[in-house]
Order: C-alpha cells, then structure tokens, then sequence
C-alpha cells in the first residue's frame, strides 16, 4: 500500500526529540537536497497517531506509526526506516549521526544491499542527480568524497554541526502524508535497567565553550576542584574530557570527546592536561579558538592549538580563574 | 559455546598525525614513516571479551578475518591472547571500501564453522573510522545486534547474555538471547598482554585460509576524492616566568580577545 | 647464500610484545620512580612481577625446565626494548640473564633442574638471580700478567674462551676477603660483596669466595649457589646511584653462612668462572641509545629556532646521522655476537667488542641528543637527562671498558692475524 508519497524524495529521520537542533540541521541539509533534485522531503516522526511534531517543521510532509515507537530501541527504528524506503521509495534517506544512527543506518543498507555513508559533514546533488557526501576519516586528518548515481537510494548521516548556519523556514508543521507505518515487532533485545545521569549539566554541543580535561589532570577530585568548580563554573563552560580521562574515571564515560565520543564545535576549547591525539581532535576541531594548557611542550596538543600555556594546570587554572574574575567581575 | 571474533589490521592509530599524508591522485592514505600495521585497538578488547568468557564459561574461540597474508601477524596476535583458532578468508576481488561485501564474506566463513553463539567485533577500527561492518554483519547473518558493549556476561542457562551498551546519556542494561553480534568498546576490559610462551605457540600455529569471499556490489558508494586536511595551527605560547604568571597572562589575552 | 640480516617472525613477535610492554608499563612511570630520593624505594616490583610473567626472566631457561628455549638474540631483544624504557629494568634482566647463562653451562645436572625449575615455576614471579663477585680489592678479570704466564690452575689459558667468561685471576685471589672454610660437608662462606645487583631482592645469588683462609694462587677459588635467605645472609648498605635507579644494589654480606658441597658449581674447564652475559649488557646500551636518538629526532622536528624547525639546521642533521649510525652499527655488532653464541661456533670477542662499543655509543649517543635538546636537555622535566645518566654507566660496570680490553679483548686480538 503506497501513500500520497510521490518516490524520489528526500527523507528524513528525525533526531532524538531530546535533540531539536539536530532535527532542524536534517531537514535544513535535506531542503537543500531536495531543490536541487526538484523533489520534496518527508519526515518519519515516531509519535503515534495523532501526536504533536513540532520537530518536522520545514518538511513537506510526514510519515508516521500507528502506534507510537520507541525511540530508544534501534530496531524499532531500523523498521521504521526500512518500511518508509519500501513504500514510498525516497531518493536519499537522511539519519543524524547520533547513537541510533550509527546503528541504524549501516544496518538498513545491509538489509536493502544500499549504499550508505556516514559522518558526514556535507552532501550535495548534482545536475546528473548524483549525491555526494563528504565525511572525515583518519581521525579527522582527511576529508573523503563518497557518491551514490541516480536513481540508487543513498543512505547518509549527518553529523550534528554539520551545516549550522541552516535553519529551516517553514512555520507550520507538515502535513501528515497519508502513510501509516505498521508497529514494529517486538525488540530481540531486552532492557532491563536504563542509567542515564541527571541532565543538570550543561549540553556539550550546545555550549559556547567547553573545557576538556585528560589524563594529566589525575584525578576525579583534582578535576572537580580546577576544572567543574573551578574554571568551567566561573566561564559557565561546558566540560568533557578524553579517553585518558575516562580510563581514569576523571570524566564520566557519555563526556567523552572524540572519535568515539561527543563531536563539540565550541567557539572556544580549552584542552587541559590532555595530549591531543588524533583520534581526540576528530571531536573537537570544529572548536574556533582551542587554547591548551600542558606541561609538555612537545605535546601535540600545541600543534592544534592557537594559544598555549606550558606549565603544571594546578598552577595555570587557578591564576586564570582568578584573573579572569578580576577582570570580568560580573560573572 | 562458540565464540567468534571478527579482527582486521589497521595502520598504528597512535603514530604521529604529522607522519600522515595523502596520495591524492590515488585516493590512498600514506604515512612516513610507515606505520606500523597492528591488530585494531577495539579488537584487541573483542579478543579479550572473548578469552575472559571462556575462562569463566568455557568456549572455543574463532578468530576470524578478511584480508590478504598481510593480516597474519594480527590474527597471531588473537591467537595469543586466547583464540583457539584463527581462520582468514582471502578479500573478496574489487571490494575496495565496500564494507557490506567484507560483511558477507564474514557471514559466508562463519556459516561454514560450528554454528555460532555470539560474534563478537570491535565497535569501529581506526582510519576510515566507518564502523559500518559489525552492524551490516549482523543484519547478514539476521542476529540481533548490541553496540556499543562495554561489559557482557553469560547467563547460566548458556543460551542468553547480560550486556550493558552505551547510550547517549549513560548506559542500558540489556537481556539478549544468543545468537547476538556484540560490538565491543574500550570499556569493558583491559586487554592483558599474552606471555611470551602464547606468542611463540601462536607464531607456530596454523592459520586457516578458507575461501567463502563474496563478490562485491557494483551500487556500493564510490570514493571519489581524498583530501588532507590540515588542522594545525600556529600556535602562540604565553610567556612568562612562572606558571601562575602565564595563567594571568592567558587571561589577559582571553578577555582581550572577547573570549569570555 | 645464508646471510640473511631480518628477524624471524617469533624473534620479531617477541621484540614487539616487549616494546609493547615497555612502552605501556614502564615508560609512564620510569621518570616519577627514578626521582625517588629513597634509594631503598624505588624498586618497582610490581613492573618486575607483570614481566616475568609475560616470561622475560625466563627466555634462557630450557623447556625441559619449563623455561622459554630461547637463545641470546631473542634475550638481547627483550633486554633492548626494555631498556628503551628504562636501563635499570634492563639492567636487571642482563644480570639475571647472565646468571642462567652460567647456571647452564657450569652447573650439574641437579642443580640445574633444582634452580632452573625454581625460576620457571616461581609462583610470586619474583624469581631473580644475583652475582656477589665485586669486593673492595677485587672486580675480576684476568690480567695481562695470567696470560704471560700462559697458564690458569687447571689448564691452558684459551684467550677466545676467556673472553666470553669471568673469572677472578690468581693475581687477585690474594686480595679476596669473602672465604669459604671447610667444615665436614660443608663450606662456611663470610665475607662482603658491593655494588650487587639485585641484591636483597633476588632469591639465589651466585658467589664467589676464596678457599681456605690462607691465600693460595688459584687453587682455592670457588663458586657456589646460596638461596637469598639463607641463613648467615644479610644486606647492608643500598647504594643511592646516579642512573639506573630502577634496579638496586647492595651490600651483601654473608656470617659463617652455610653451604653443603653439592651447591657449589665444579663443573667448569680450567677454573672456576661465570658466564659474561656481555652481549645482554650491550642490550642494554642499545635500548638507552635508540631511545635517546628518537628523543632527539622528534625534538628537533618541533623545536622552532633561528627561523626554522631545528632538524632543518644542518648541524643538528650532522649530529642526527652520527648518533644513527652508531646506534644501527651498536646493535648488528651485538646481534653479530648473540647469533655467533646461539649458533655455538665457539667462544669469541665479539662480546667483548658489542659490550665496549654499545656503552661507549650510548654515552656519547645520550650526550649528543642532550645537545639537540638545549638547556630543555639538562633539566629534568625532559627524558635527556636521566637517559644520560643511565648511559654513563655503561662503560664502568660489569667490567670497566678498560678492564675489557686489558684482560679479554686485547689477548684475543693478539692471537689471531685479522678480524673478520
Ligand atoms: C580507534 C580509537 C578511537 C579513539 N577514540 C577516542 C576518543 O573518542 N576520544 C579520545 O579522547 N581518545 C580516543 N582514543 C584514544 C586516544 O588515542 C588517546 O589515547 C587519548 O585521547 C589520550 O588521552 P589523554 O590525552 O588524556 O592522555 P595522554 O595522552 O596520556 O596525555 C596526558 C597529557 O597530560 C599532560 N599532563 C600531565 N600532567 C599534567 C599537569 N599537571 N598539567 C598539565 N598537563 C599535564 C601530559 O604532558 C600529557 O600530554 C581513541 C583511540 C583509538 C585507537
Ligand atoms: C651499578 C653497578 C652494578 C654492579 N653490579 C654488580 C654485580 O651485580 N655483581 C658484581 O659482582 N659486581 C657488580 N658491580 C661491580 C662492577 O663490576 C665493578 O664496579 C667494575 O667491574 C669496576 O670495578 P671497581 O669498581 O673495583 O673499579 P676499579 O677496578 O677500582 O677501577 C678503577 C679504574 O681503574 C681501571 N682499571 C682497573 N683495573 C685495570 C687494569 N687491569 N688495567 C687497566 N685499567 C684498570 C678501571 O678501568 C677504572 O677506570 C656493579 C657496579 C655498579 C656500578
């Protein structure tokens, strides 16, 4: 059964409703797709019948369950995708590269044998209709290429920061584009506890700047005194850290920053006692101004930094902080 | 229970960013020096995942991989750390960066073994930081799928796991009837070292190449481009004679400059 | 067409396990252990525990012992690595290796399976051995004088079988003041070791004593084998070293400790003597060495100064070839003598040679990267400087350089008409 949905449009999987801004980015990126193919865009939206989705404005219109999915199980996601390619065959079908679609998206192609590509930080159609994704790889170090012809189905993620000057225009929501999806078979996997700490904390893609913290801050107290009481109180920062932070139980495990963790874009990053591997800055060189504080200077967070301070951060942070507070007293 | 461990080499992530460059015209990532090939850091703790679940619950243990000869010192490595066995199926000709074809000939060579309880692979391997073959795997072999897994258990009846992923904000506890594909991440374990003995009877153990390669898909997507991308930058240190002098240097710089 | 210079995929398996732990276990904590003022604190046992598990003081072992099998080059590749990391760590696997070297060829078949097994299979992985040899008066090599005479107690000097042992020459028995007195079945050992390596936290030492208490030349010099805690065993002074703190060294002294006959080691040629362990030494100065030139080469490919990236000065490039070529050289000379004693084609110097040469490289190796580094090179924030401190004893212990040459390689030489 086909709904109102002509094929050959841009779909759009929302973000998580807890993400907003990352919805916003799909649908804006998949506006753009869509003007160039002549085509329109469609958003699935996971509510049930009758549900508000105020996260699908911009598109044209929209897909939904029968009854309400659960956002937080990936299979139920990975039907849902899998259901809207069969029926109303989109050209490209667009994901957040957020947990559920780095496993959803690779996942669909294989069941439907489509291309995908993911992490990407661009996409553009050309006037032959081919896509063509760009994503980083070799932790950032370069940028590939990646093209899908007509009239293959590509499967794209996009990274959140993607485009951030893309905002959709629309005002209303959408229209519900007839097609209802039935409700996805039970999960194979069970959850049994969900862990999840309070969200007090500021969101790190969300923040203006952000200190990270690494190994050589050396403990979860040191950390607490410089860094989350200390300096990123006074900035009203954001704060995550890397691996070495993690492994040493510094910065909770969902604070990490990097290939493998959060991908943050602040105006200004400050690395604290972390060395700046690689696999590090993949999350954090869309940062405009990174600032590092580290007693080596040979480390390689001074190759990406545009200011530095060599010394011991014990020492740095609290003449910064103070200073800082002299000389801005309002905060 | 049988275990299988997907591996693959991937060029030493930790050598020096500046020792990479890139062969634009071919499309190929260089590095010199060379870096060395080693077994991808994730795998290192699906091996390890794998060696603790048999000590606790007894399993045999397959180490599995697509690739040229030139993965055996990695496979070697496996058997090191607890493979029982180590099987290399020959790439399958073209696939270039098709990963949904390395993900079929995966699933070819594990149907040809014991049948498979759980398949365990590393949540991503360094370089062209994709990650899509576990997940395309799974769905292949039409398993459930957890990613990604940072501590795994059996349950006693021998026919399920208790495995805790990742999300967003935290974690989730997750019940999974076996047979499962579980990606592993850092978290779960601290990959012990193999003992010198392991790594000489490891050397001397026999690899076995099967064939089961499946062919590429024309309509996977086609890389068309490279390019460098330089990250580096000038960087300005703050002078000073002590370190709280050049934390209030910084400061000064930061509140000119309308940091804060 | 046997030349053939590439290591064998086990040799080249085993040298990058040991990199891997060198790297990961010792290289984070070396500096913070070596600046431990206590010189009684520093000895990081649980370093030495997780290695010998992995097998490093196990690799000369025979497996019927259950040991490793293995020979001196893949020692020699053990010890390197590990000295990348720290040469104190290193040191102590030289010594140790040296004493299963000897262990191997001088001790009876009971004694073999006794101790070999005992370190194989020692539960707490704690199992090092100690040579008490040096005291105040004697270090111990043979002299030009023993040569002239031509002759030890039980037979013809042979200078290239010499060169690869250590014994303490009829010249200096006199000055030995550790004796061992006869008392039924017994010896009754007393007397003061220094400088011993290992000492108080290894668990059988290998030692040298005088027989009888009147000096008699050469007749009355034996080895024997005490488990640490013997009773009339104790440990006095630990020595507060300038480099290679992460192994220790102390006094040994022994109190009418008794020894039954069959602990003391008989079964050698011509006279009592150890092993030289020479071309593990040499690991150890190869290790510092190569870890000083890459210091040194990363450095200065950062280091801005004089309006470029210093490995663009060419004077800096002048220094980074020299200390290249010395490192490459050092290390195929000791390969050259570990194969050579690997493959039994007799005794021989090269020992000598890789001993001498790797040390004196590694001192001028550390020195020149320390150039490369500027002032950052003296201070202690930088790994110059305790790799240079390291490097310098190279050249005194286990038998100064000069003492090498006088009593080893110089005879050697003398015999023979080339050098190939
Ligand atoms: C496939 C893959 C994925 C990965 N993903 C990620 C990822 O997502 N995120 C990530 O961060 N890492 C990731 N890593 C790990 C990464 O390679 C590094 O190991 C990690 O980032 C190192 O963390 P660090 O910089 O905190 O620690 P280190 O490299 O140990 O650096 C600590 C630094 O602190 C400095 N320091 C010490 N004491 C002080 C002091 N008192 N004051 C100031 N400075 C001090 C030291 O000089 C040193 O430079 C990944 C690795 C791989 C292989
Ligand atoms: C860190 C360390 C660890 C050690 N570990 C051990 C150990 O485990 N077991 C052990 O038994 N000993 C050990 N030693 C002792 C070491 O072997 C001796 O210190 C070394 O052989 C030098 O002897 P010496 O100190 O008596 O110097 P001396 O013999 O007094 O030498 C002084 C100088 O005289 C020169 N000289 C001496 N004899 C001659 C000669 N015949 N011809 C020309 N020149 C000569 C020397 O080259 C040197 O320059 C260790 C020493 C150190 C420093």
């Amino acid at each position: 059964m086909t709904g109102a949905i002509p094929p050959c449009q841009v779909a759009v999987v929302l973000a998580s409703p807890a993400d907003p801004v990352a919805s916003a980015q799909l649908l804006a990126t998949a506006r753009r797709l869509a003007t160039v193919a002549g085509t329109g865009v469609f958003a699935l939206v996971t509510g049930g019948e009758g549900a508000p989705h105020p996260d699908a404005t911009g598109a044209d219109a929209i897909v939904r369950f029968a009854t309400a999915c659960d956002v937080t199980d990936p299979e139920s996601l990975l039907h849902a995708a899998h259901e809207v390619v069969l029926r109303a065959r989109p050209r490209v079908l667009l994901f957040a590269h957020d947990a559920a679609g780095r496993e959803v998206a690779p996942r669909l192609a294989a069941r439907l044998g489509a291309p995908v590509i993911t992490d990407c930080v661009d996409a553009h159609i050309d006037a032959a209709g081919t896509l063509t994704a760009i994503r980083p790889c070799f932790s950032a170090k370069a940028l590939s290429d990646w093209s899908v012809p007509a009239p293959h189905l590509a499967i794209v993620t996009l990274r959140r920061d993607a485009s951030p000057g893309e905002a959709a225009s629309a005002a209303s929501p959408p229209p519900d584009g007839g097609l209802v999806l039935p409700s996805a078979p039970a999960p194979r996997l069970r959850v049994i506890e969900r862990h999840a700490p309070p969200p007090g904390e500021l969101q790190l893609e969300a923040a203006e700047i952000v200190v990270a913290a690494g190994r050589g801050v050396g403990s979860r107290q040191d950390f607490q005194t410089a860094i989350a009481n200390g300096l990123a109180k006074d900035l009203g920062a954001a704060f995550g850290g890397s691996r070495g932070a993690v492994d040493l139980g510094i910065v909770p495990q969902e604070l990490q920053i990097g290939l493998t963790g959060r991908v943050v874009s602040p105006r200004v990053y400050i690395a604290v006692g972390l060395s700046g591997a690689p696999q590090h800055m993949a999350g954090c060189s869309g940062a405009r101004t990174i600032i590092a504080v580290n007693t080596d200077p040979r480390a390689p967070i001074f190759g990406y930094a545009h200011l530095g301070v060599v010394g011991d951060y014990r020492a740095v942070l609290p003449s910064l902080a103070s200073e800082l507070r002299r000389l801005a007293p309002a905060r | 229970m049988h275990i299988v461990v997907c591996v693959c080499q991937v060029p030493d992530p930790q050598a020096p960013a500046g020792s990479f460059y890139v062969d634009e015209a071919a499309m190929e990532p260089r590095w010199s020096p060379a870096a060395q090939p080693l077994l991808s850091t994730f795998d290192l703790h699906a091996v390890e995942a794998a060696a603790c679940l048999k000590e606790a619950h007894g399993a045999t243990v397959t180490a599995l991989t697509v690739a040229g000869p030139e993965a055996e010192p990695g496979l070697r490595r496996a058997l090191a750390a607890g493979c029982d066995q180590a099987v290399r199926v020959a790439p399958p000709a073209g696939a270039g960066h098709d990963r949904l074809a390395i993900a079929h000939s995966l699933a070819a060579a594990i149907r040809t073994l014991p049948p498979a309880d759980l398949v365990l692979c590393g949540r991503i391997a360094a370089g062209w930081d994709m990650g899509h073959v576990p997940a395309m795997l799974a769905e292949v072999l039409g398993f459930p799928y957890a990613s990604p897994v940072t501590a795994i258990e059996a349950r006693d009846d021998g026919a399920s796991v208790e495995l805790r992923r990742l999300t967003v904000d935290g974690y989730e506890v997750v019940h999974a009837d076996l047979p499962l594909v579980a990606a592993v991440s850092n978290e779960i374990n601290e990959p012990r070292y193999p003992t010198m003995r392991s790594v000489l009877d490891a050397q001397r153990a026999t690899i076995t190449v099967a064939d089961g390669a499946v062919a590429a898909d024309a309509t996977a997507a086609r890389l068309t481009a490279l390019r460098p991308r330089d990250l580096s930058a000038e960087c300005e240190l703050i002078d000073g004679e002590t370190a709280e002098d050049r934390g209030m240097a910084l400061a000064a710089v930061m509140h000119e400059r309308g940091f804060v | 067409m046997t030349i053939d210079f590439s290591l064998s995929p086990e040799q080249e398996a085993i040298r990058s396990l040991a990199h891997e732990f060198a790297d990961k276990e010792i290289k984070p904590r070396a500096a913070e252990l070596d600046r431990i003022s206590d010189p009684a604190a520093i000895f990081p046992w649980d370093i030495y525990e997780k290695g010998n598990r992995l097998g490093f003081n196990k690799t000369l072992i025979p497996t019927k012992y259950g040991g490793l099998g293995l020979g001196e080059v893949e020692t020699c590749l053990v010890v390197e690595e590990l000295s990348w990391a720290d040469g104190g760590i290193g040191s102590t696997y030289f010594v140790h290796a040296m004493q299963l070297l000897t262990l191997g060829e001088s001790g009876t078949e009971e004694q073999k399976a006794k101790w070999f097994t005992a370190c194989a299979n020692d539960p707490e992985e704690r199992f090092f051995m100690s040579l008490p040899w040096t005291e105040h008066g004697v270090a111990g090599n043979l002299s030009p004088r023993d040569f002239a005479a031509g002759r030890m107690d039980n037979g013809p000097i042979l200078p290239h079988e010499w060169a690869m042992h250590r014994t303490v020459p009829p010249a200096e028995q006199r000055e030995m003041t550790t004796v061992a007195i006869e008392d039924g079945d017994d010896w009754l050992i007393s007397g003061t070791k220094r400088f011993i390596t290992s000492a108080g936290r290894s668990k059988l030492l290998l030692t040298s004593a005088r027989k009888g208490a009147e000096s008699t030349d050469g007749a009355g010099f034996g080895l024997f084998l005490i488990p640490a805690d013997a009773p009339g065993v104790s440990y006095g002074h630990i020595e507060d070293k300038m480099g290679q703190r992460l192994m220790q060294n102390a006094e040994v002294i022994f109190d009418n400790c008794r020894v039954p006959k069959s602990d003391e080691f008989t079964n050698y040629r011509t006279a009592p003597r150890v092993r030289g362990g020479d071309v593990e030494v040499a690991a150890v100065f190869n290790g510092i060495a190569r870890r000083a030139y890459e210091e040194a080469l990363a450095y200065s490919r950062i280091r801005y100064k004089g309006g470029a990236r210093i490995v663009f000065h060419q004077a800096m490039q002048m220094a980074l070839c020299d200390m290249a070529i010395k490192v490459l050289t050092s290390r195929m000379l000791m390969l050259r003598a570990a194969w050579e004693n690997d493959q039994e084609r007799g005794f021989n110097a090269y020992n000598n040679m890789a001993k001498i040469y790797s040390s004196d490289v590694a001192v001028d190796v550390t020195s020149k990267a320390m150039q490369v580094f500027g002032g950052y090179g003296y201070m202690r924030d930088f790994p110059m400087e305790k790799l240079y401190r390291d490097a310098r004893l190279g050249p005194i212990y286990h038998a100064t350089n000069e003492m090498m040459m006088v009593g080893q390689l110089i005879p050697w030489l003398a015999a023979m008409d080339t050098i190939y």
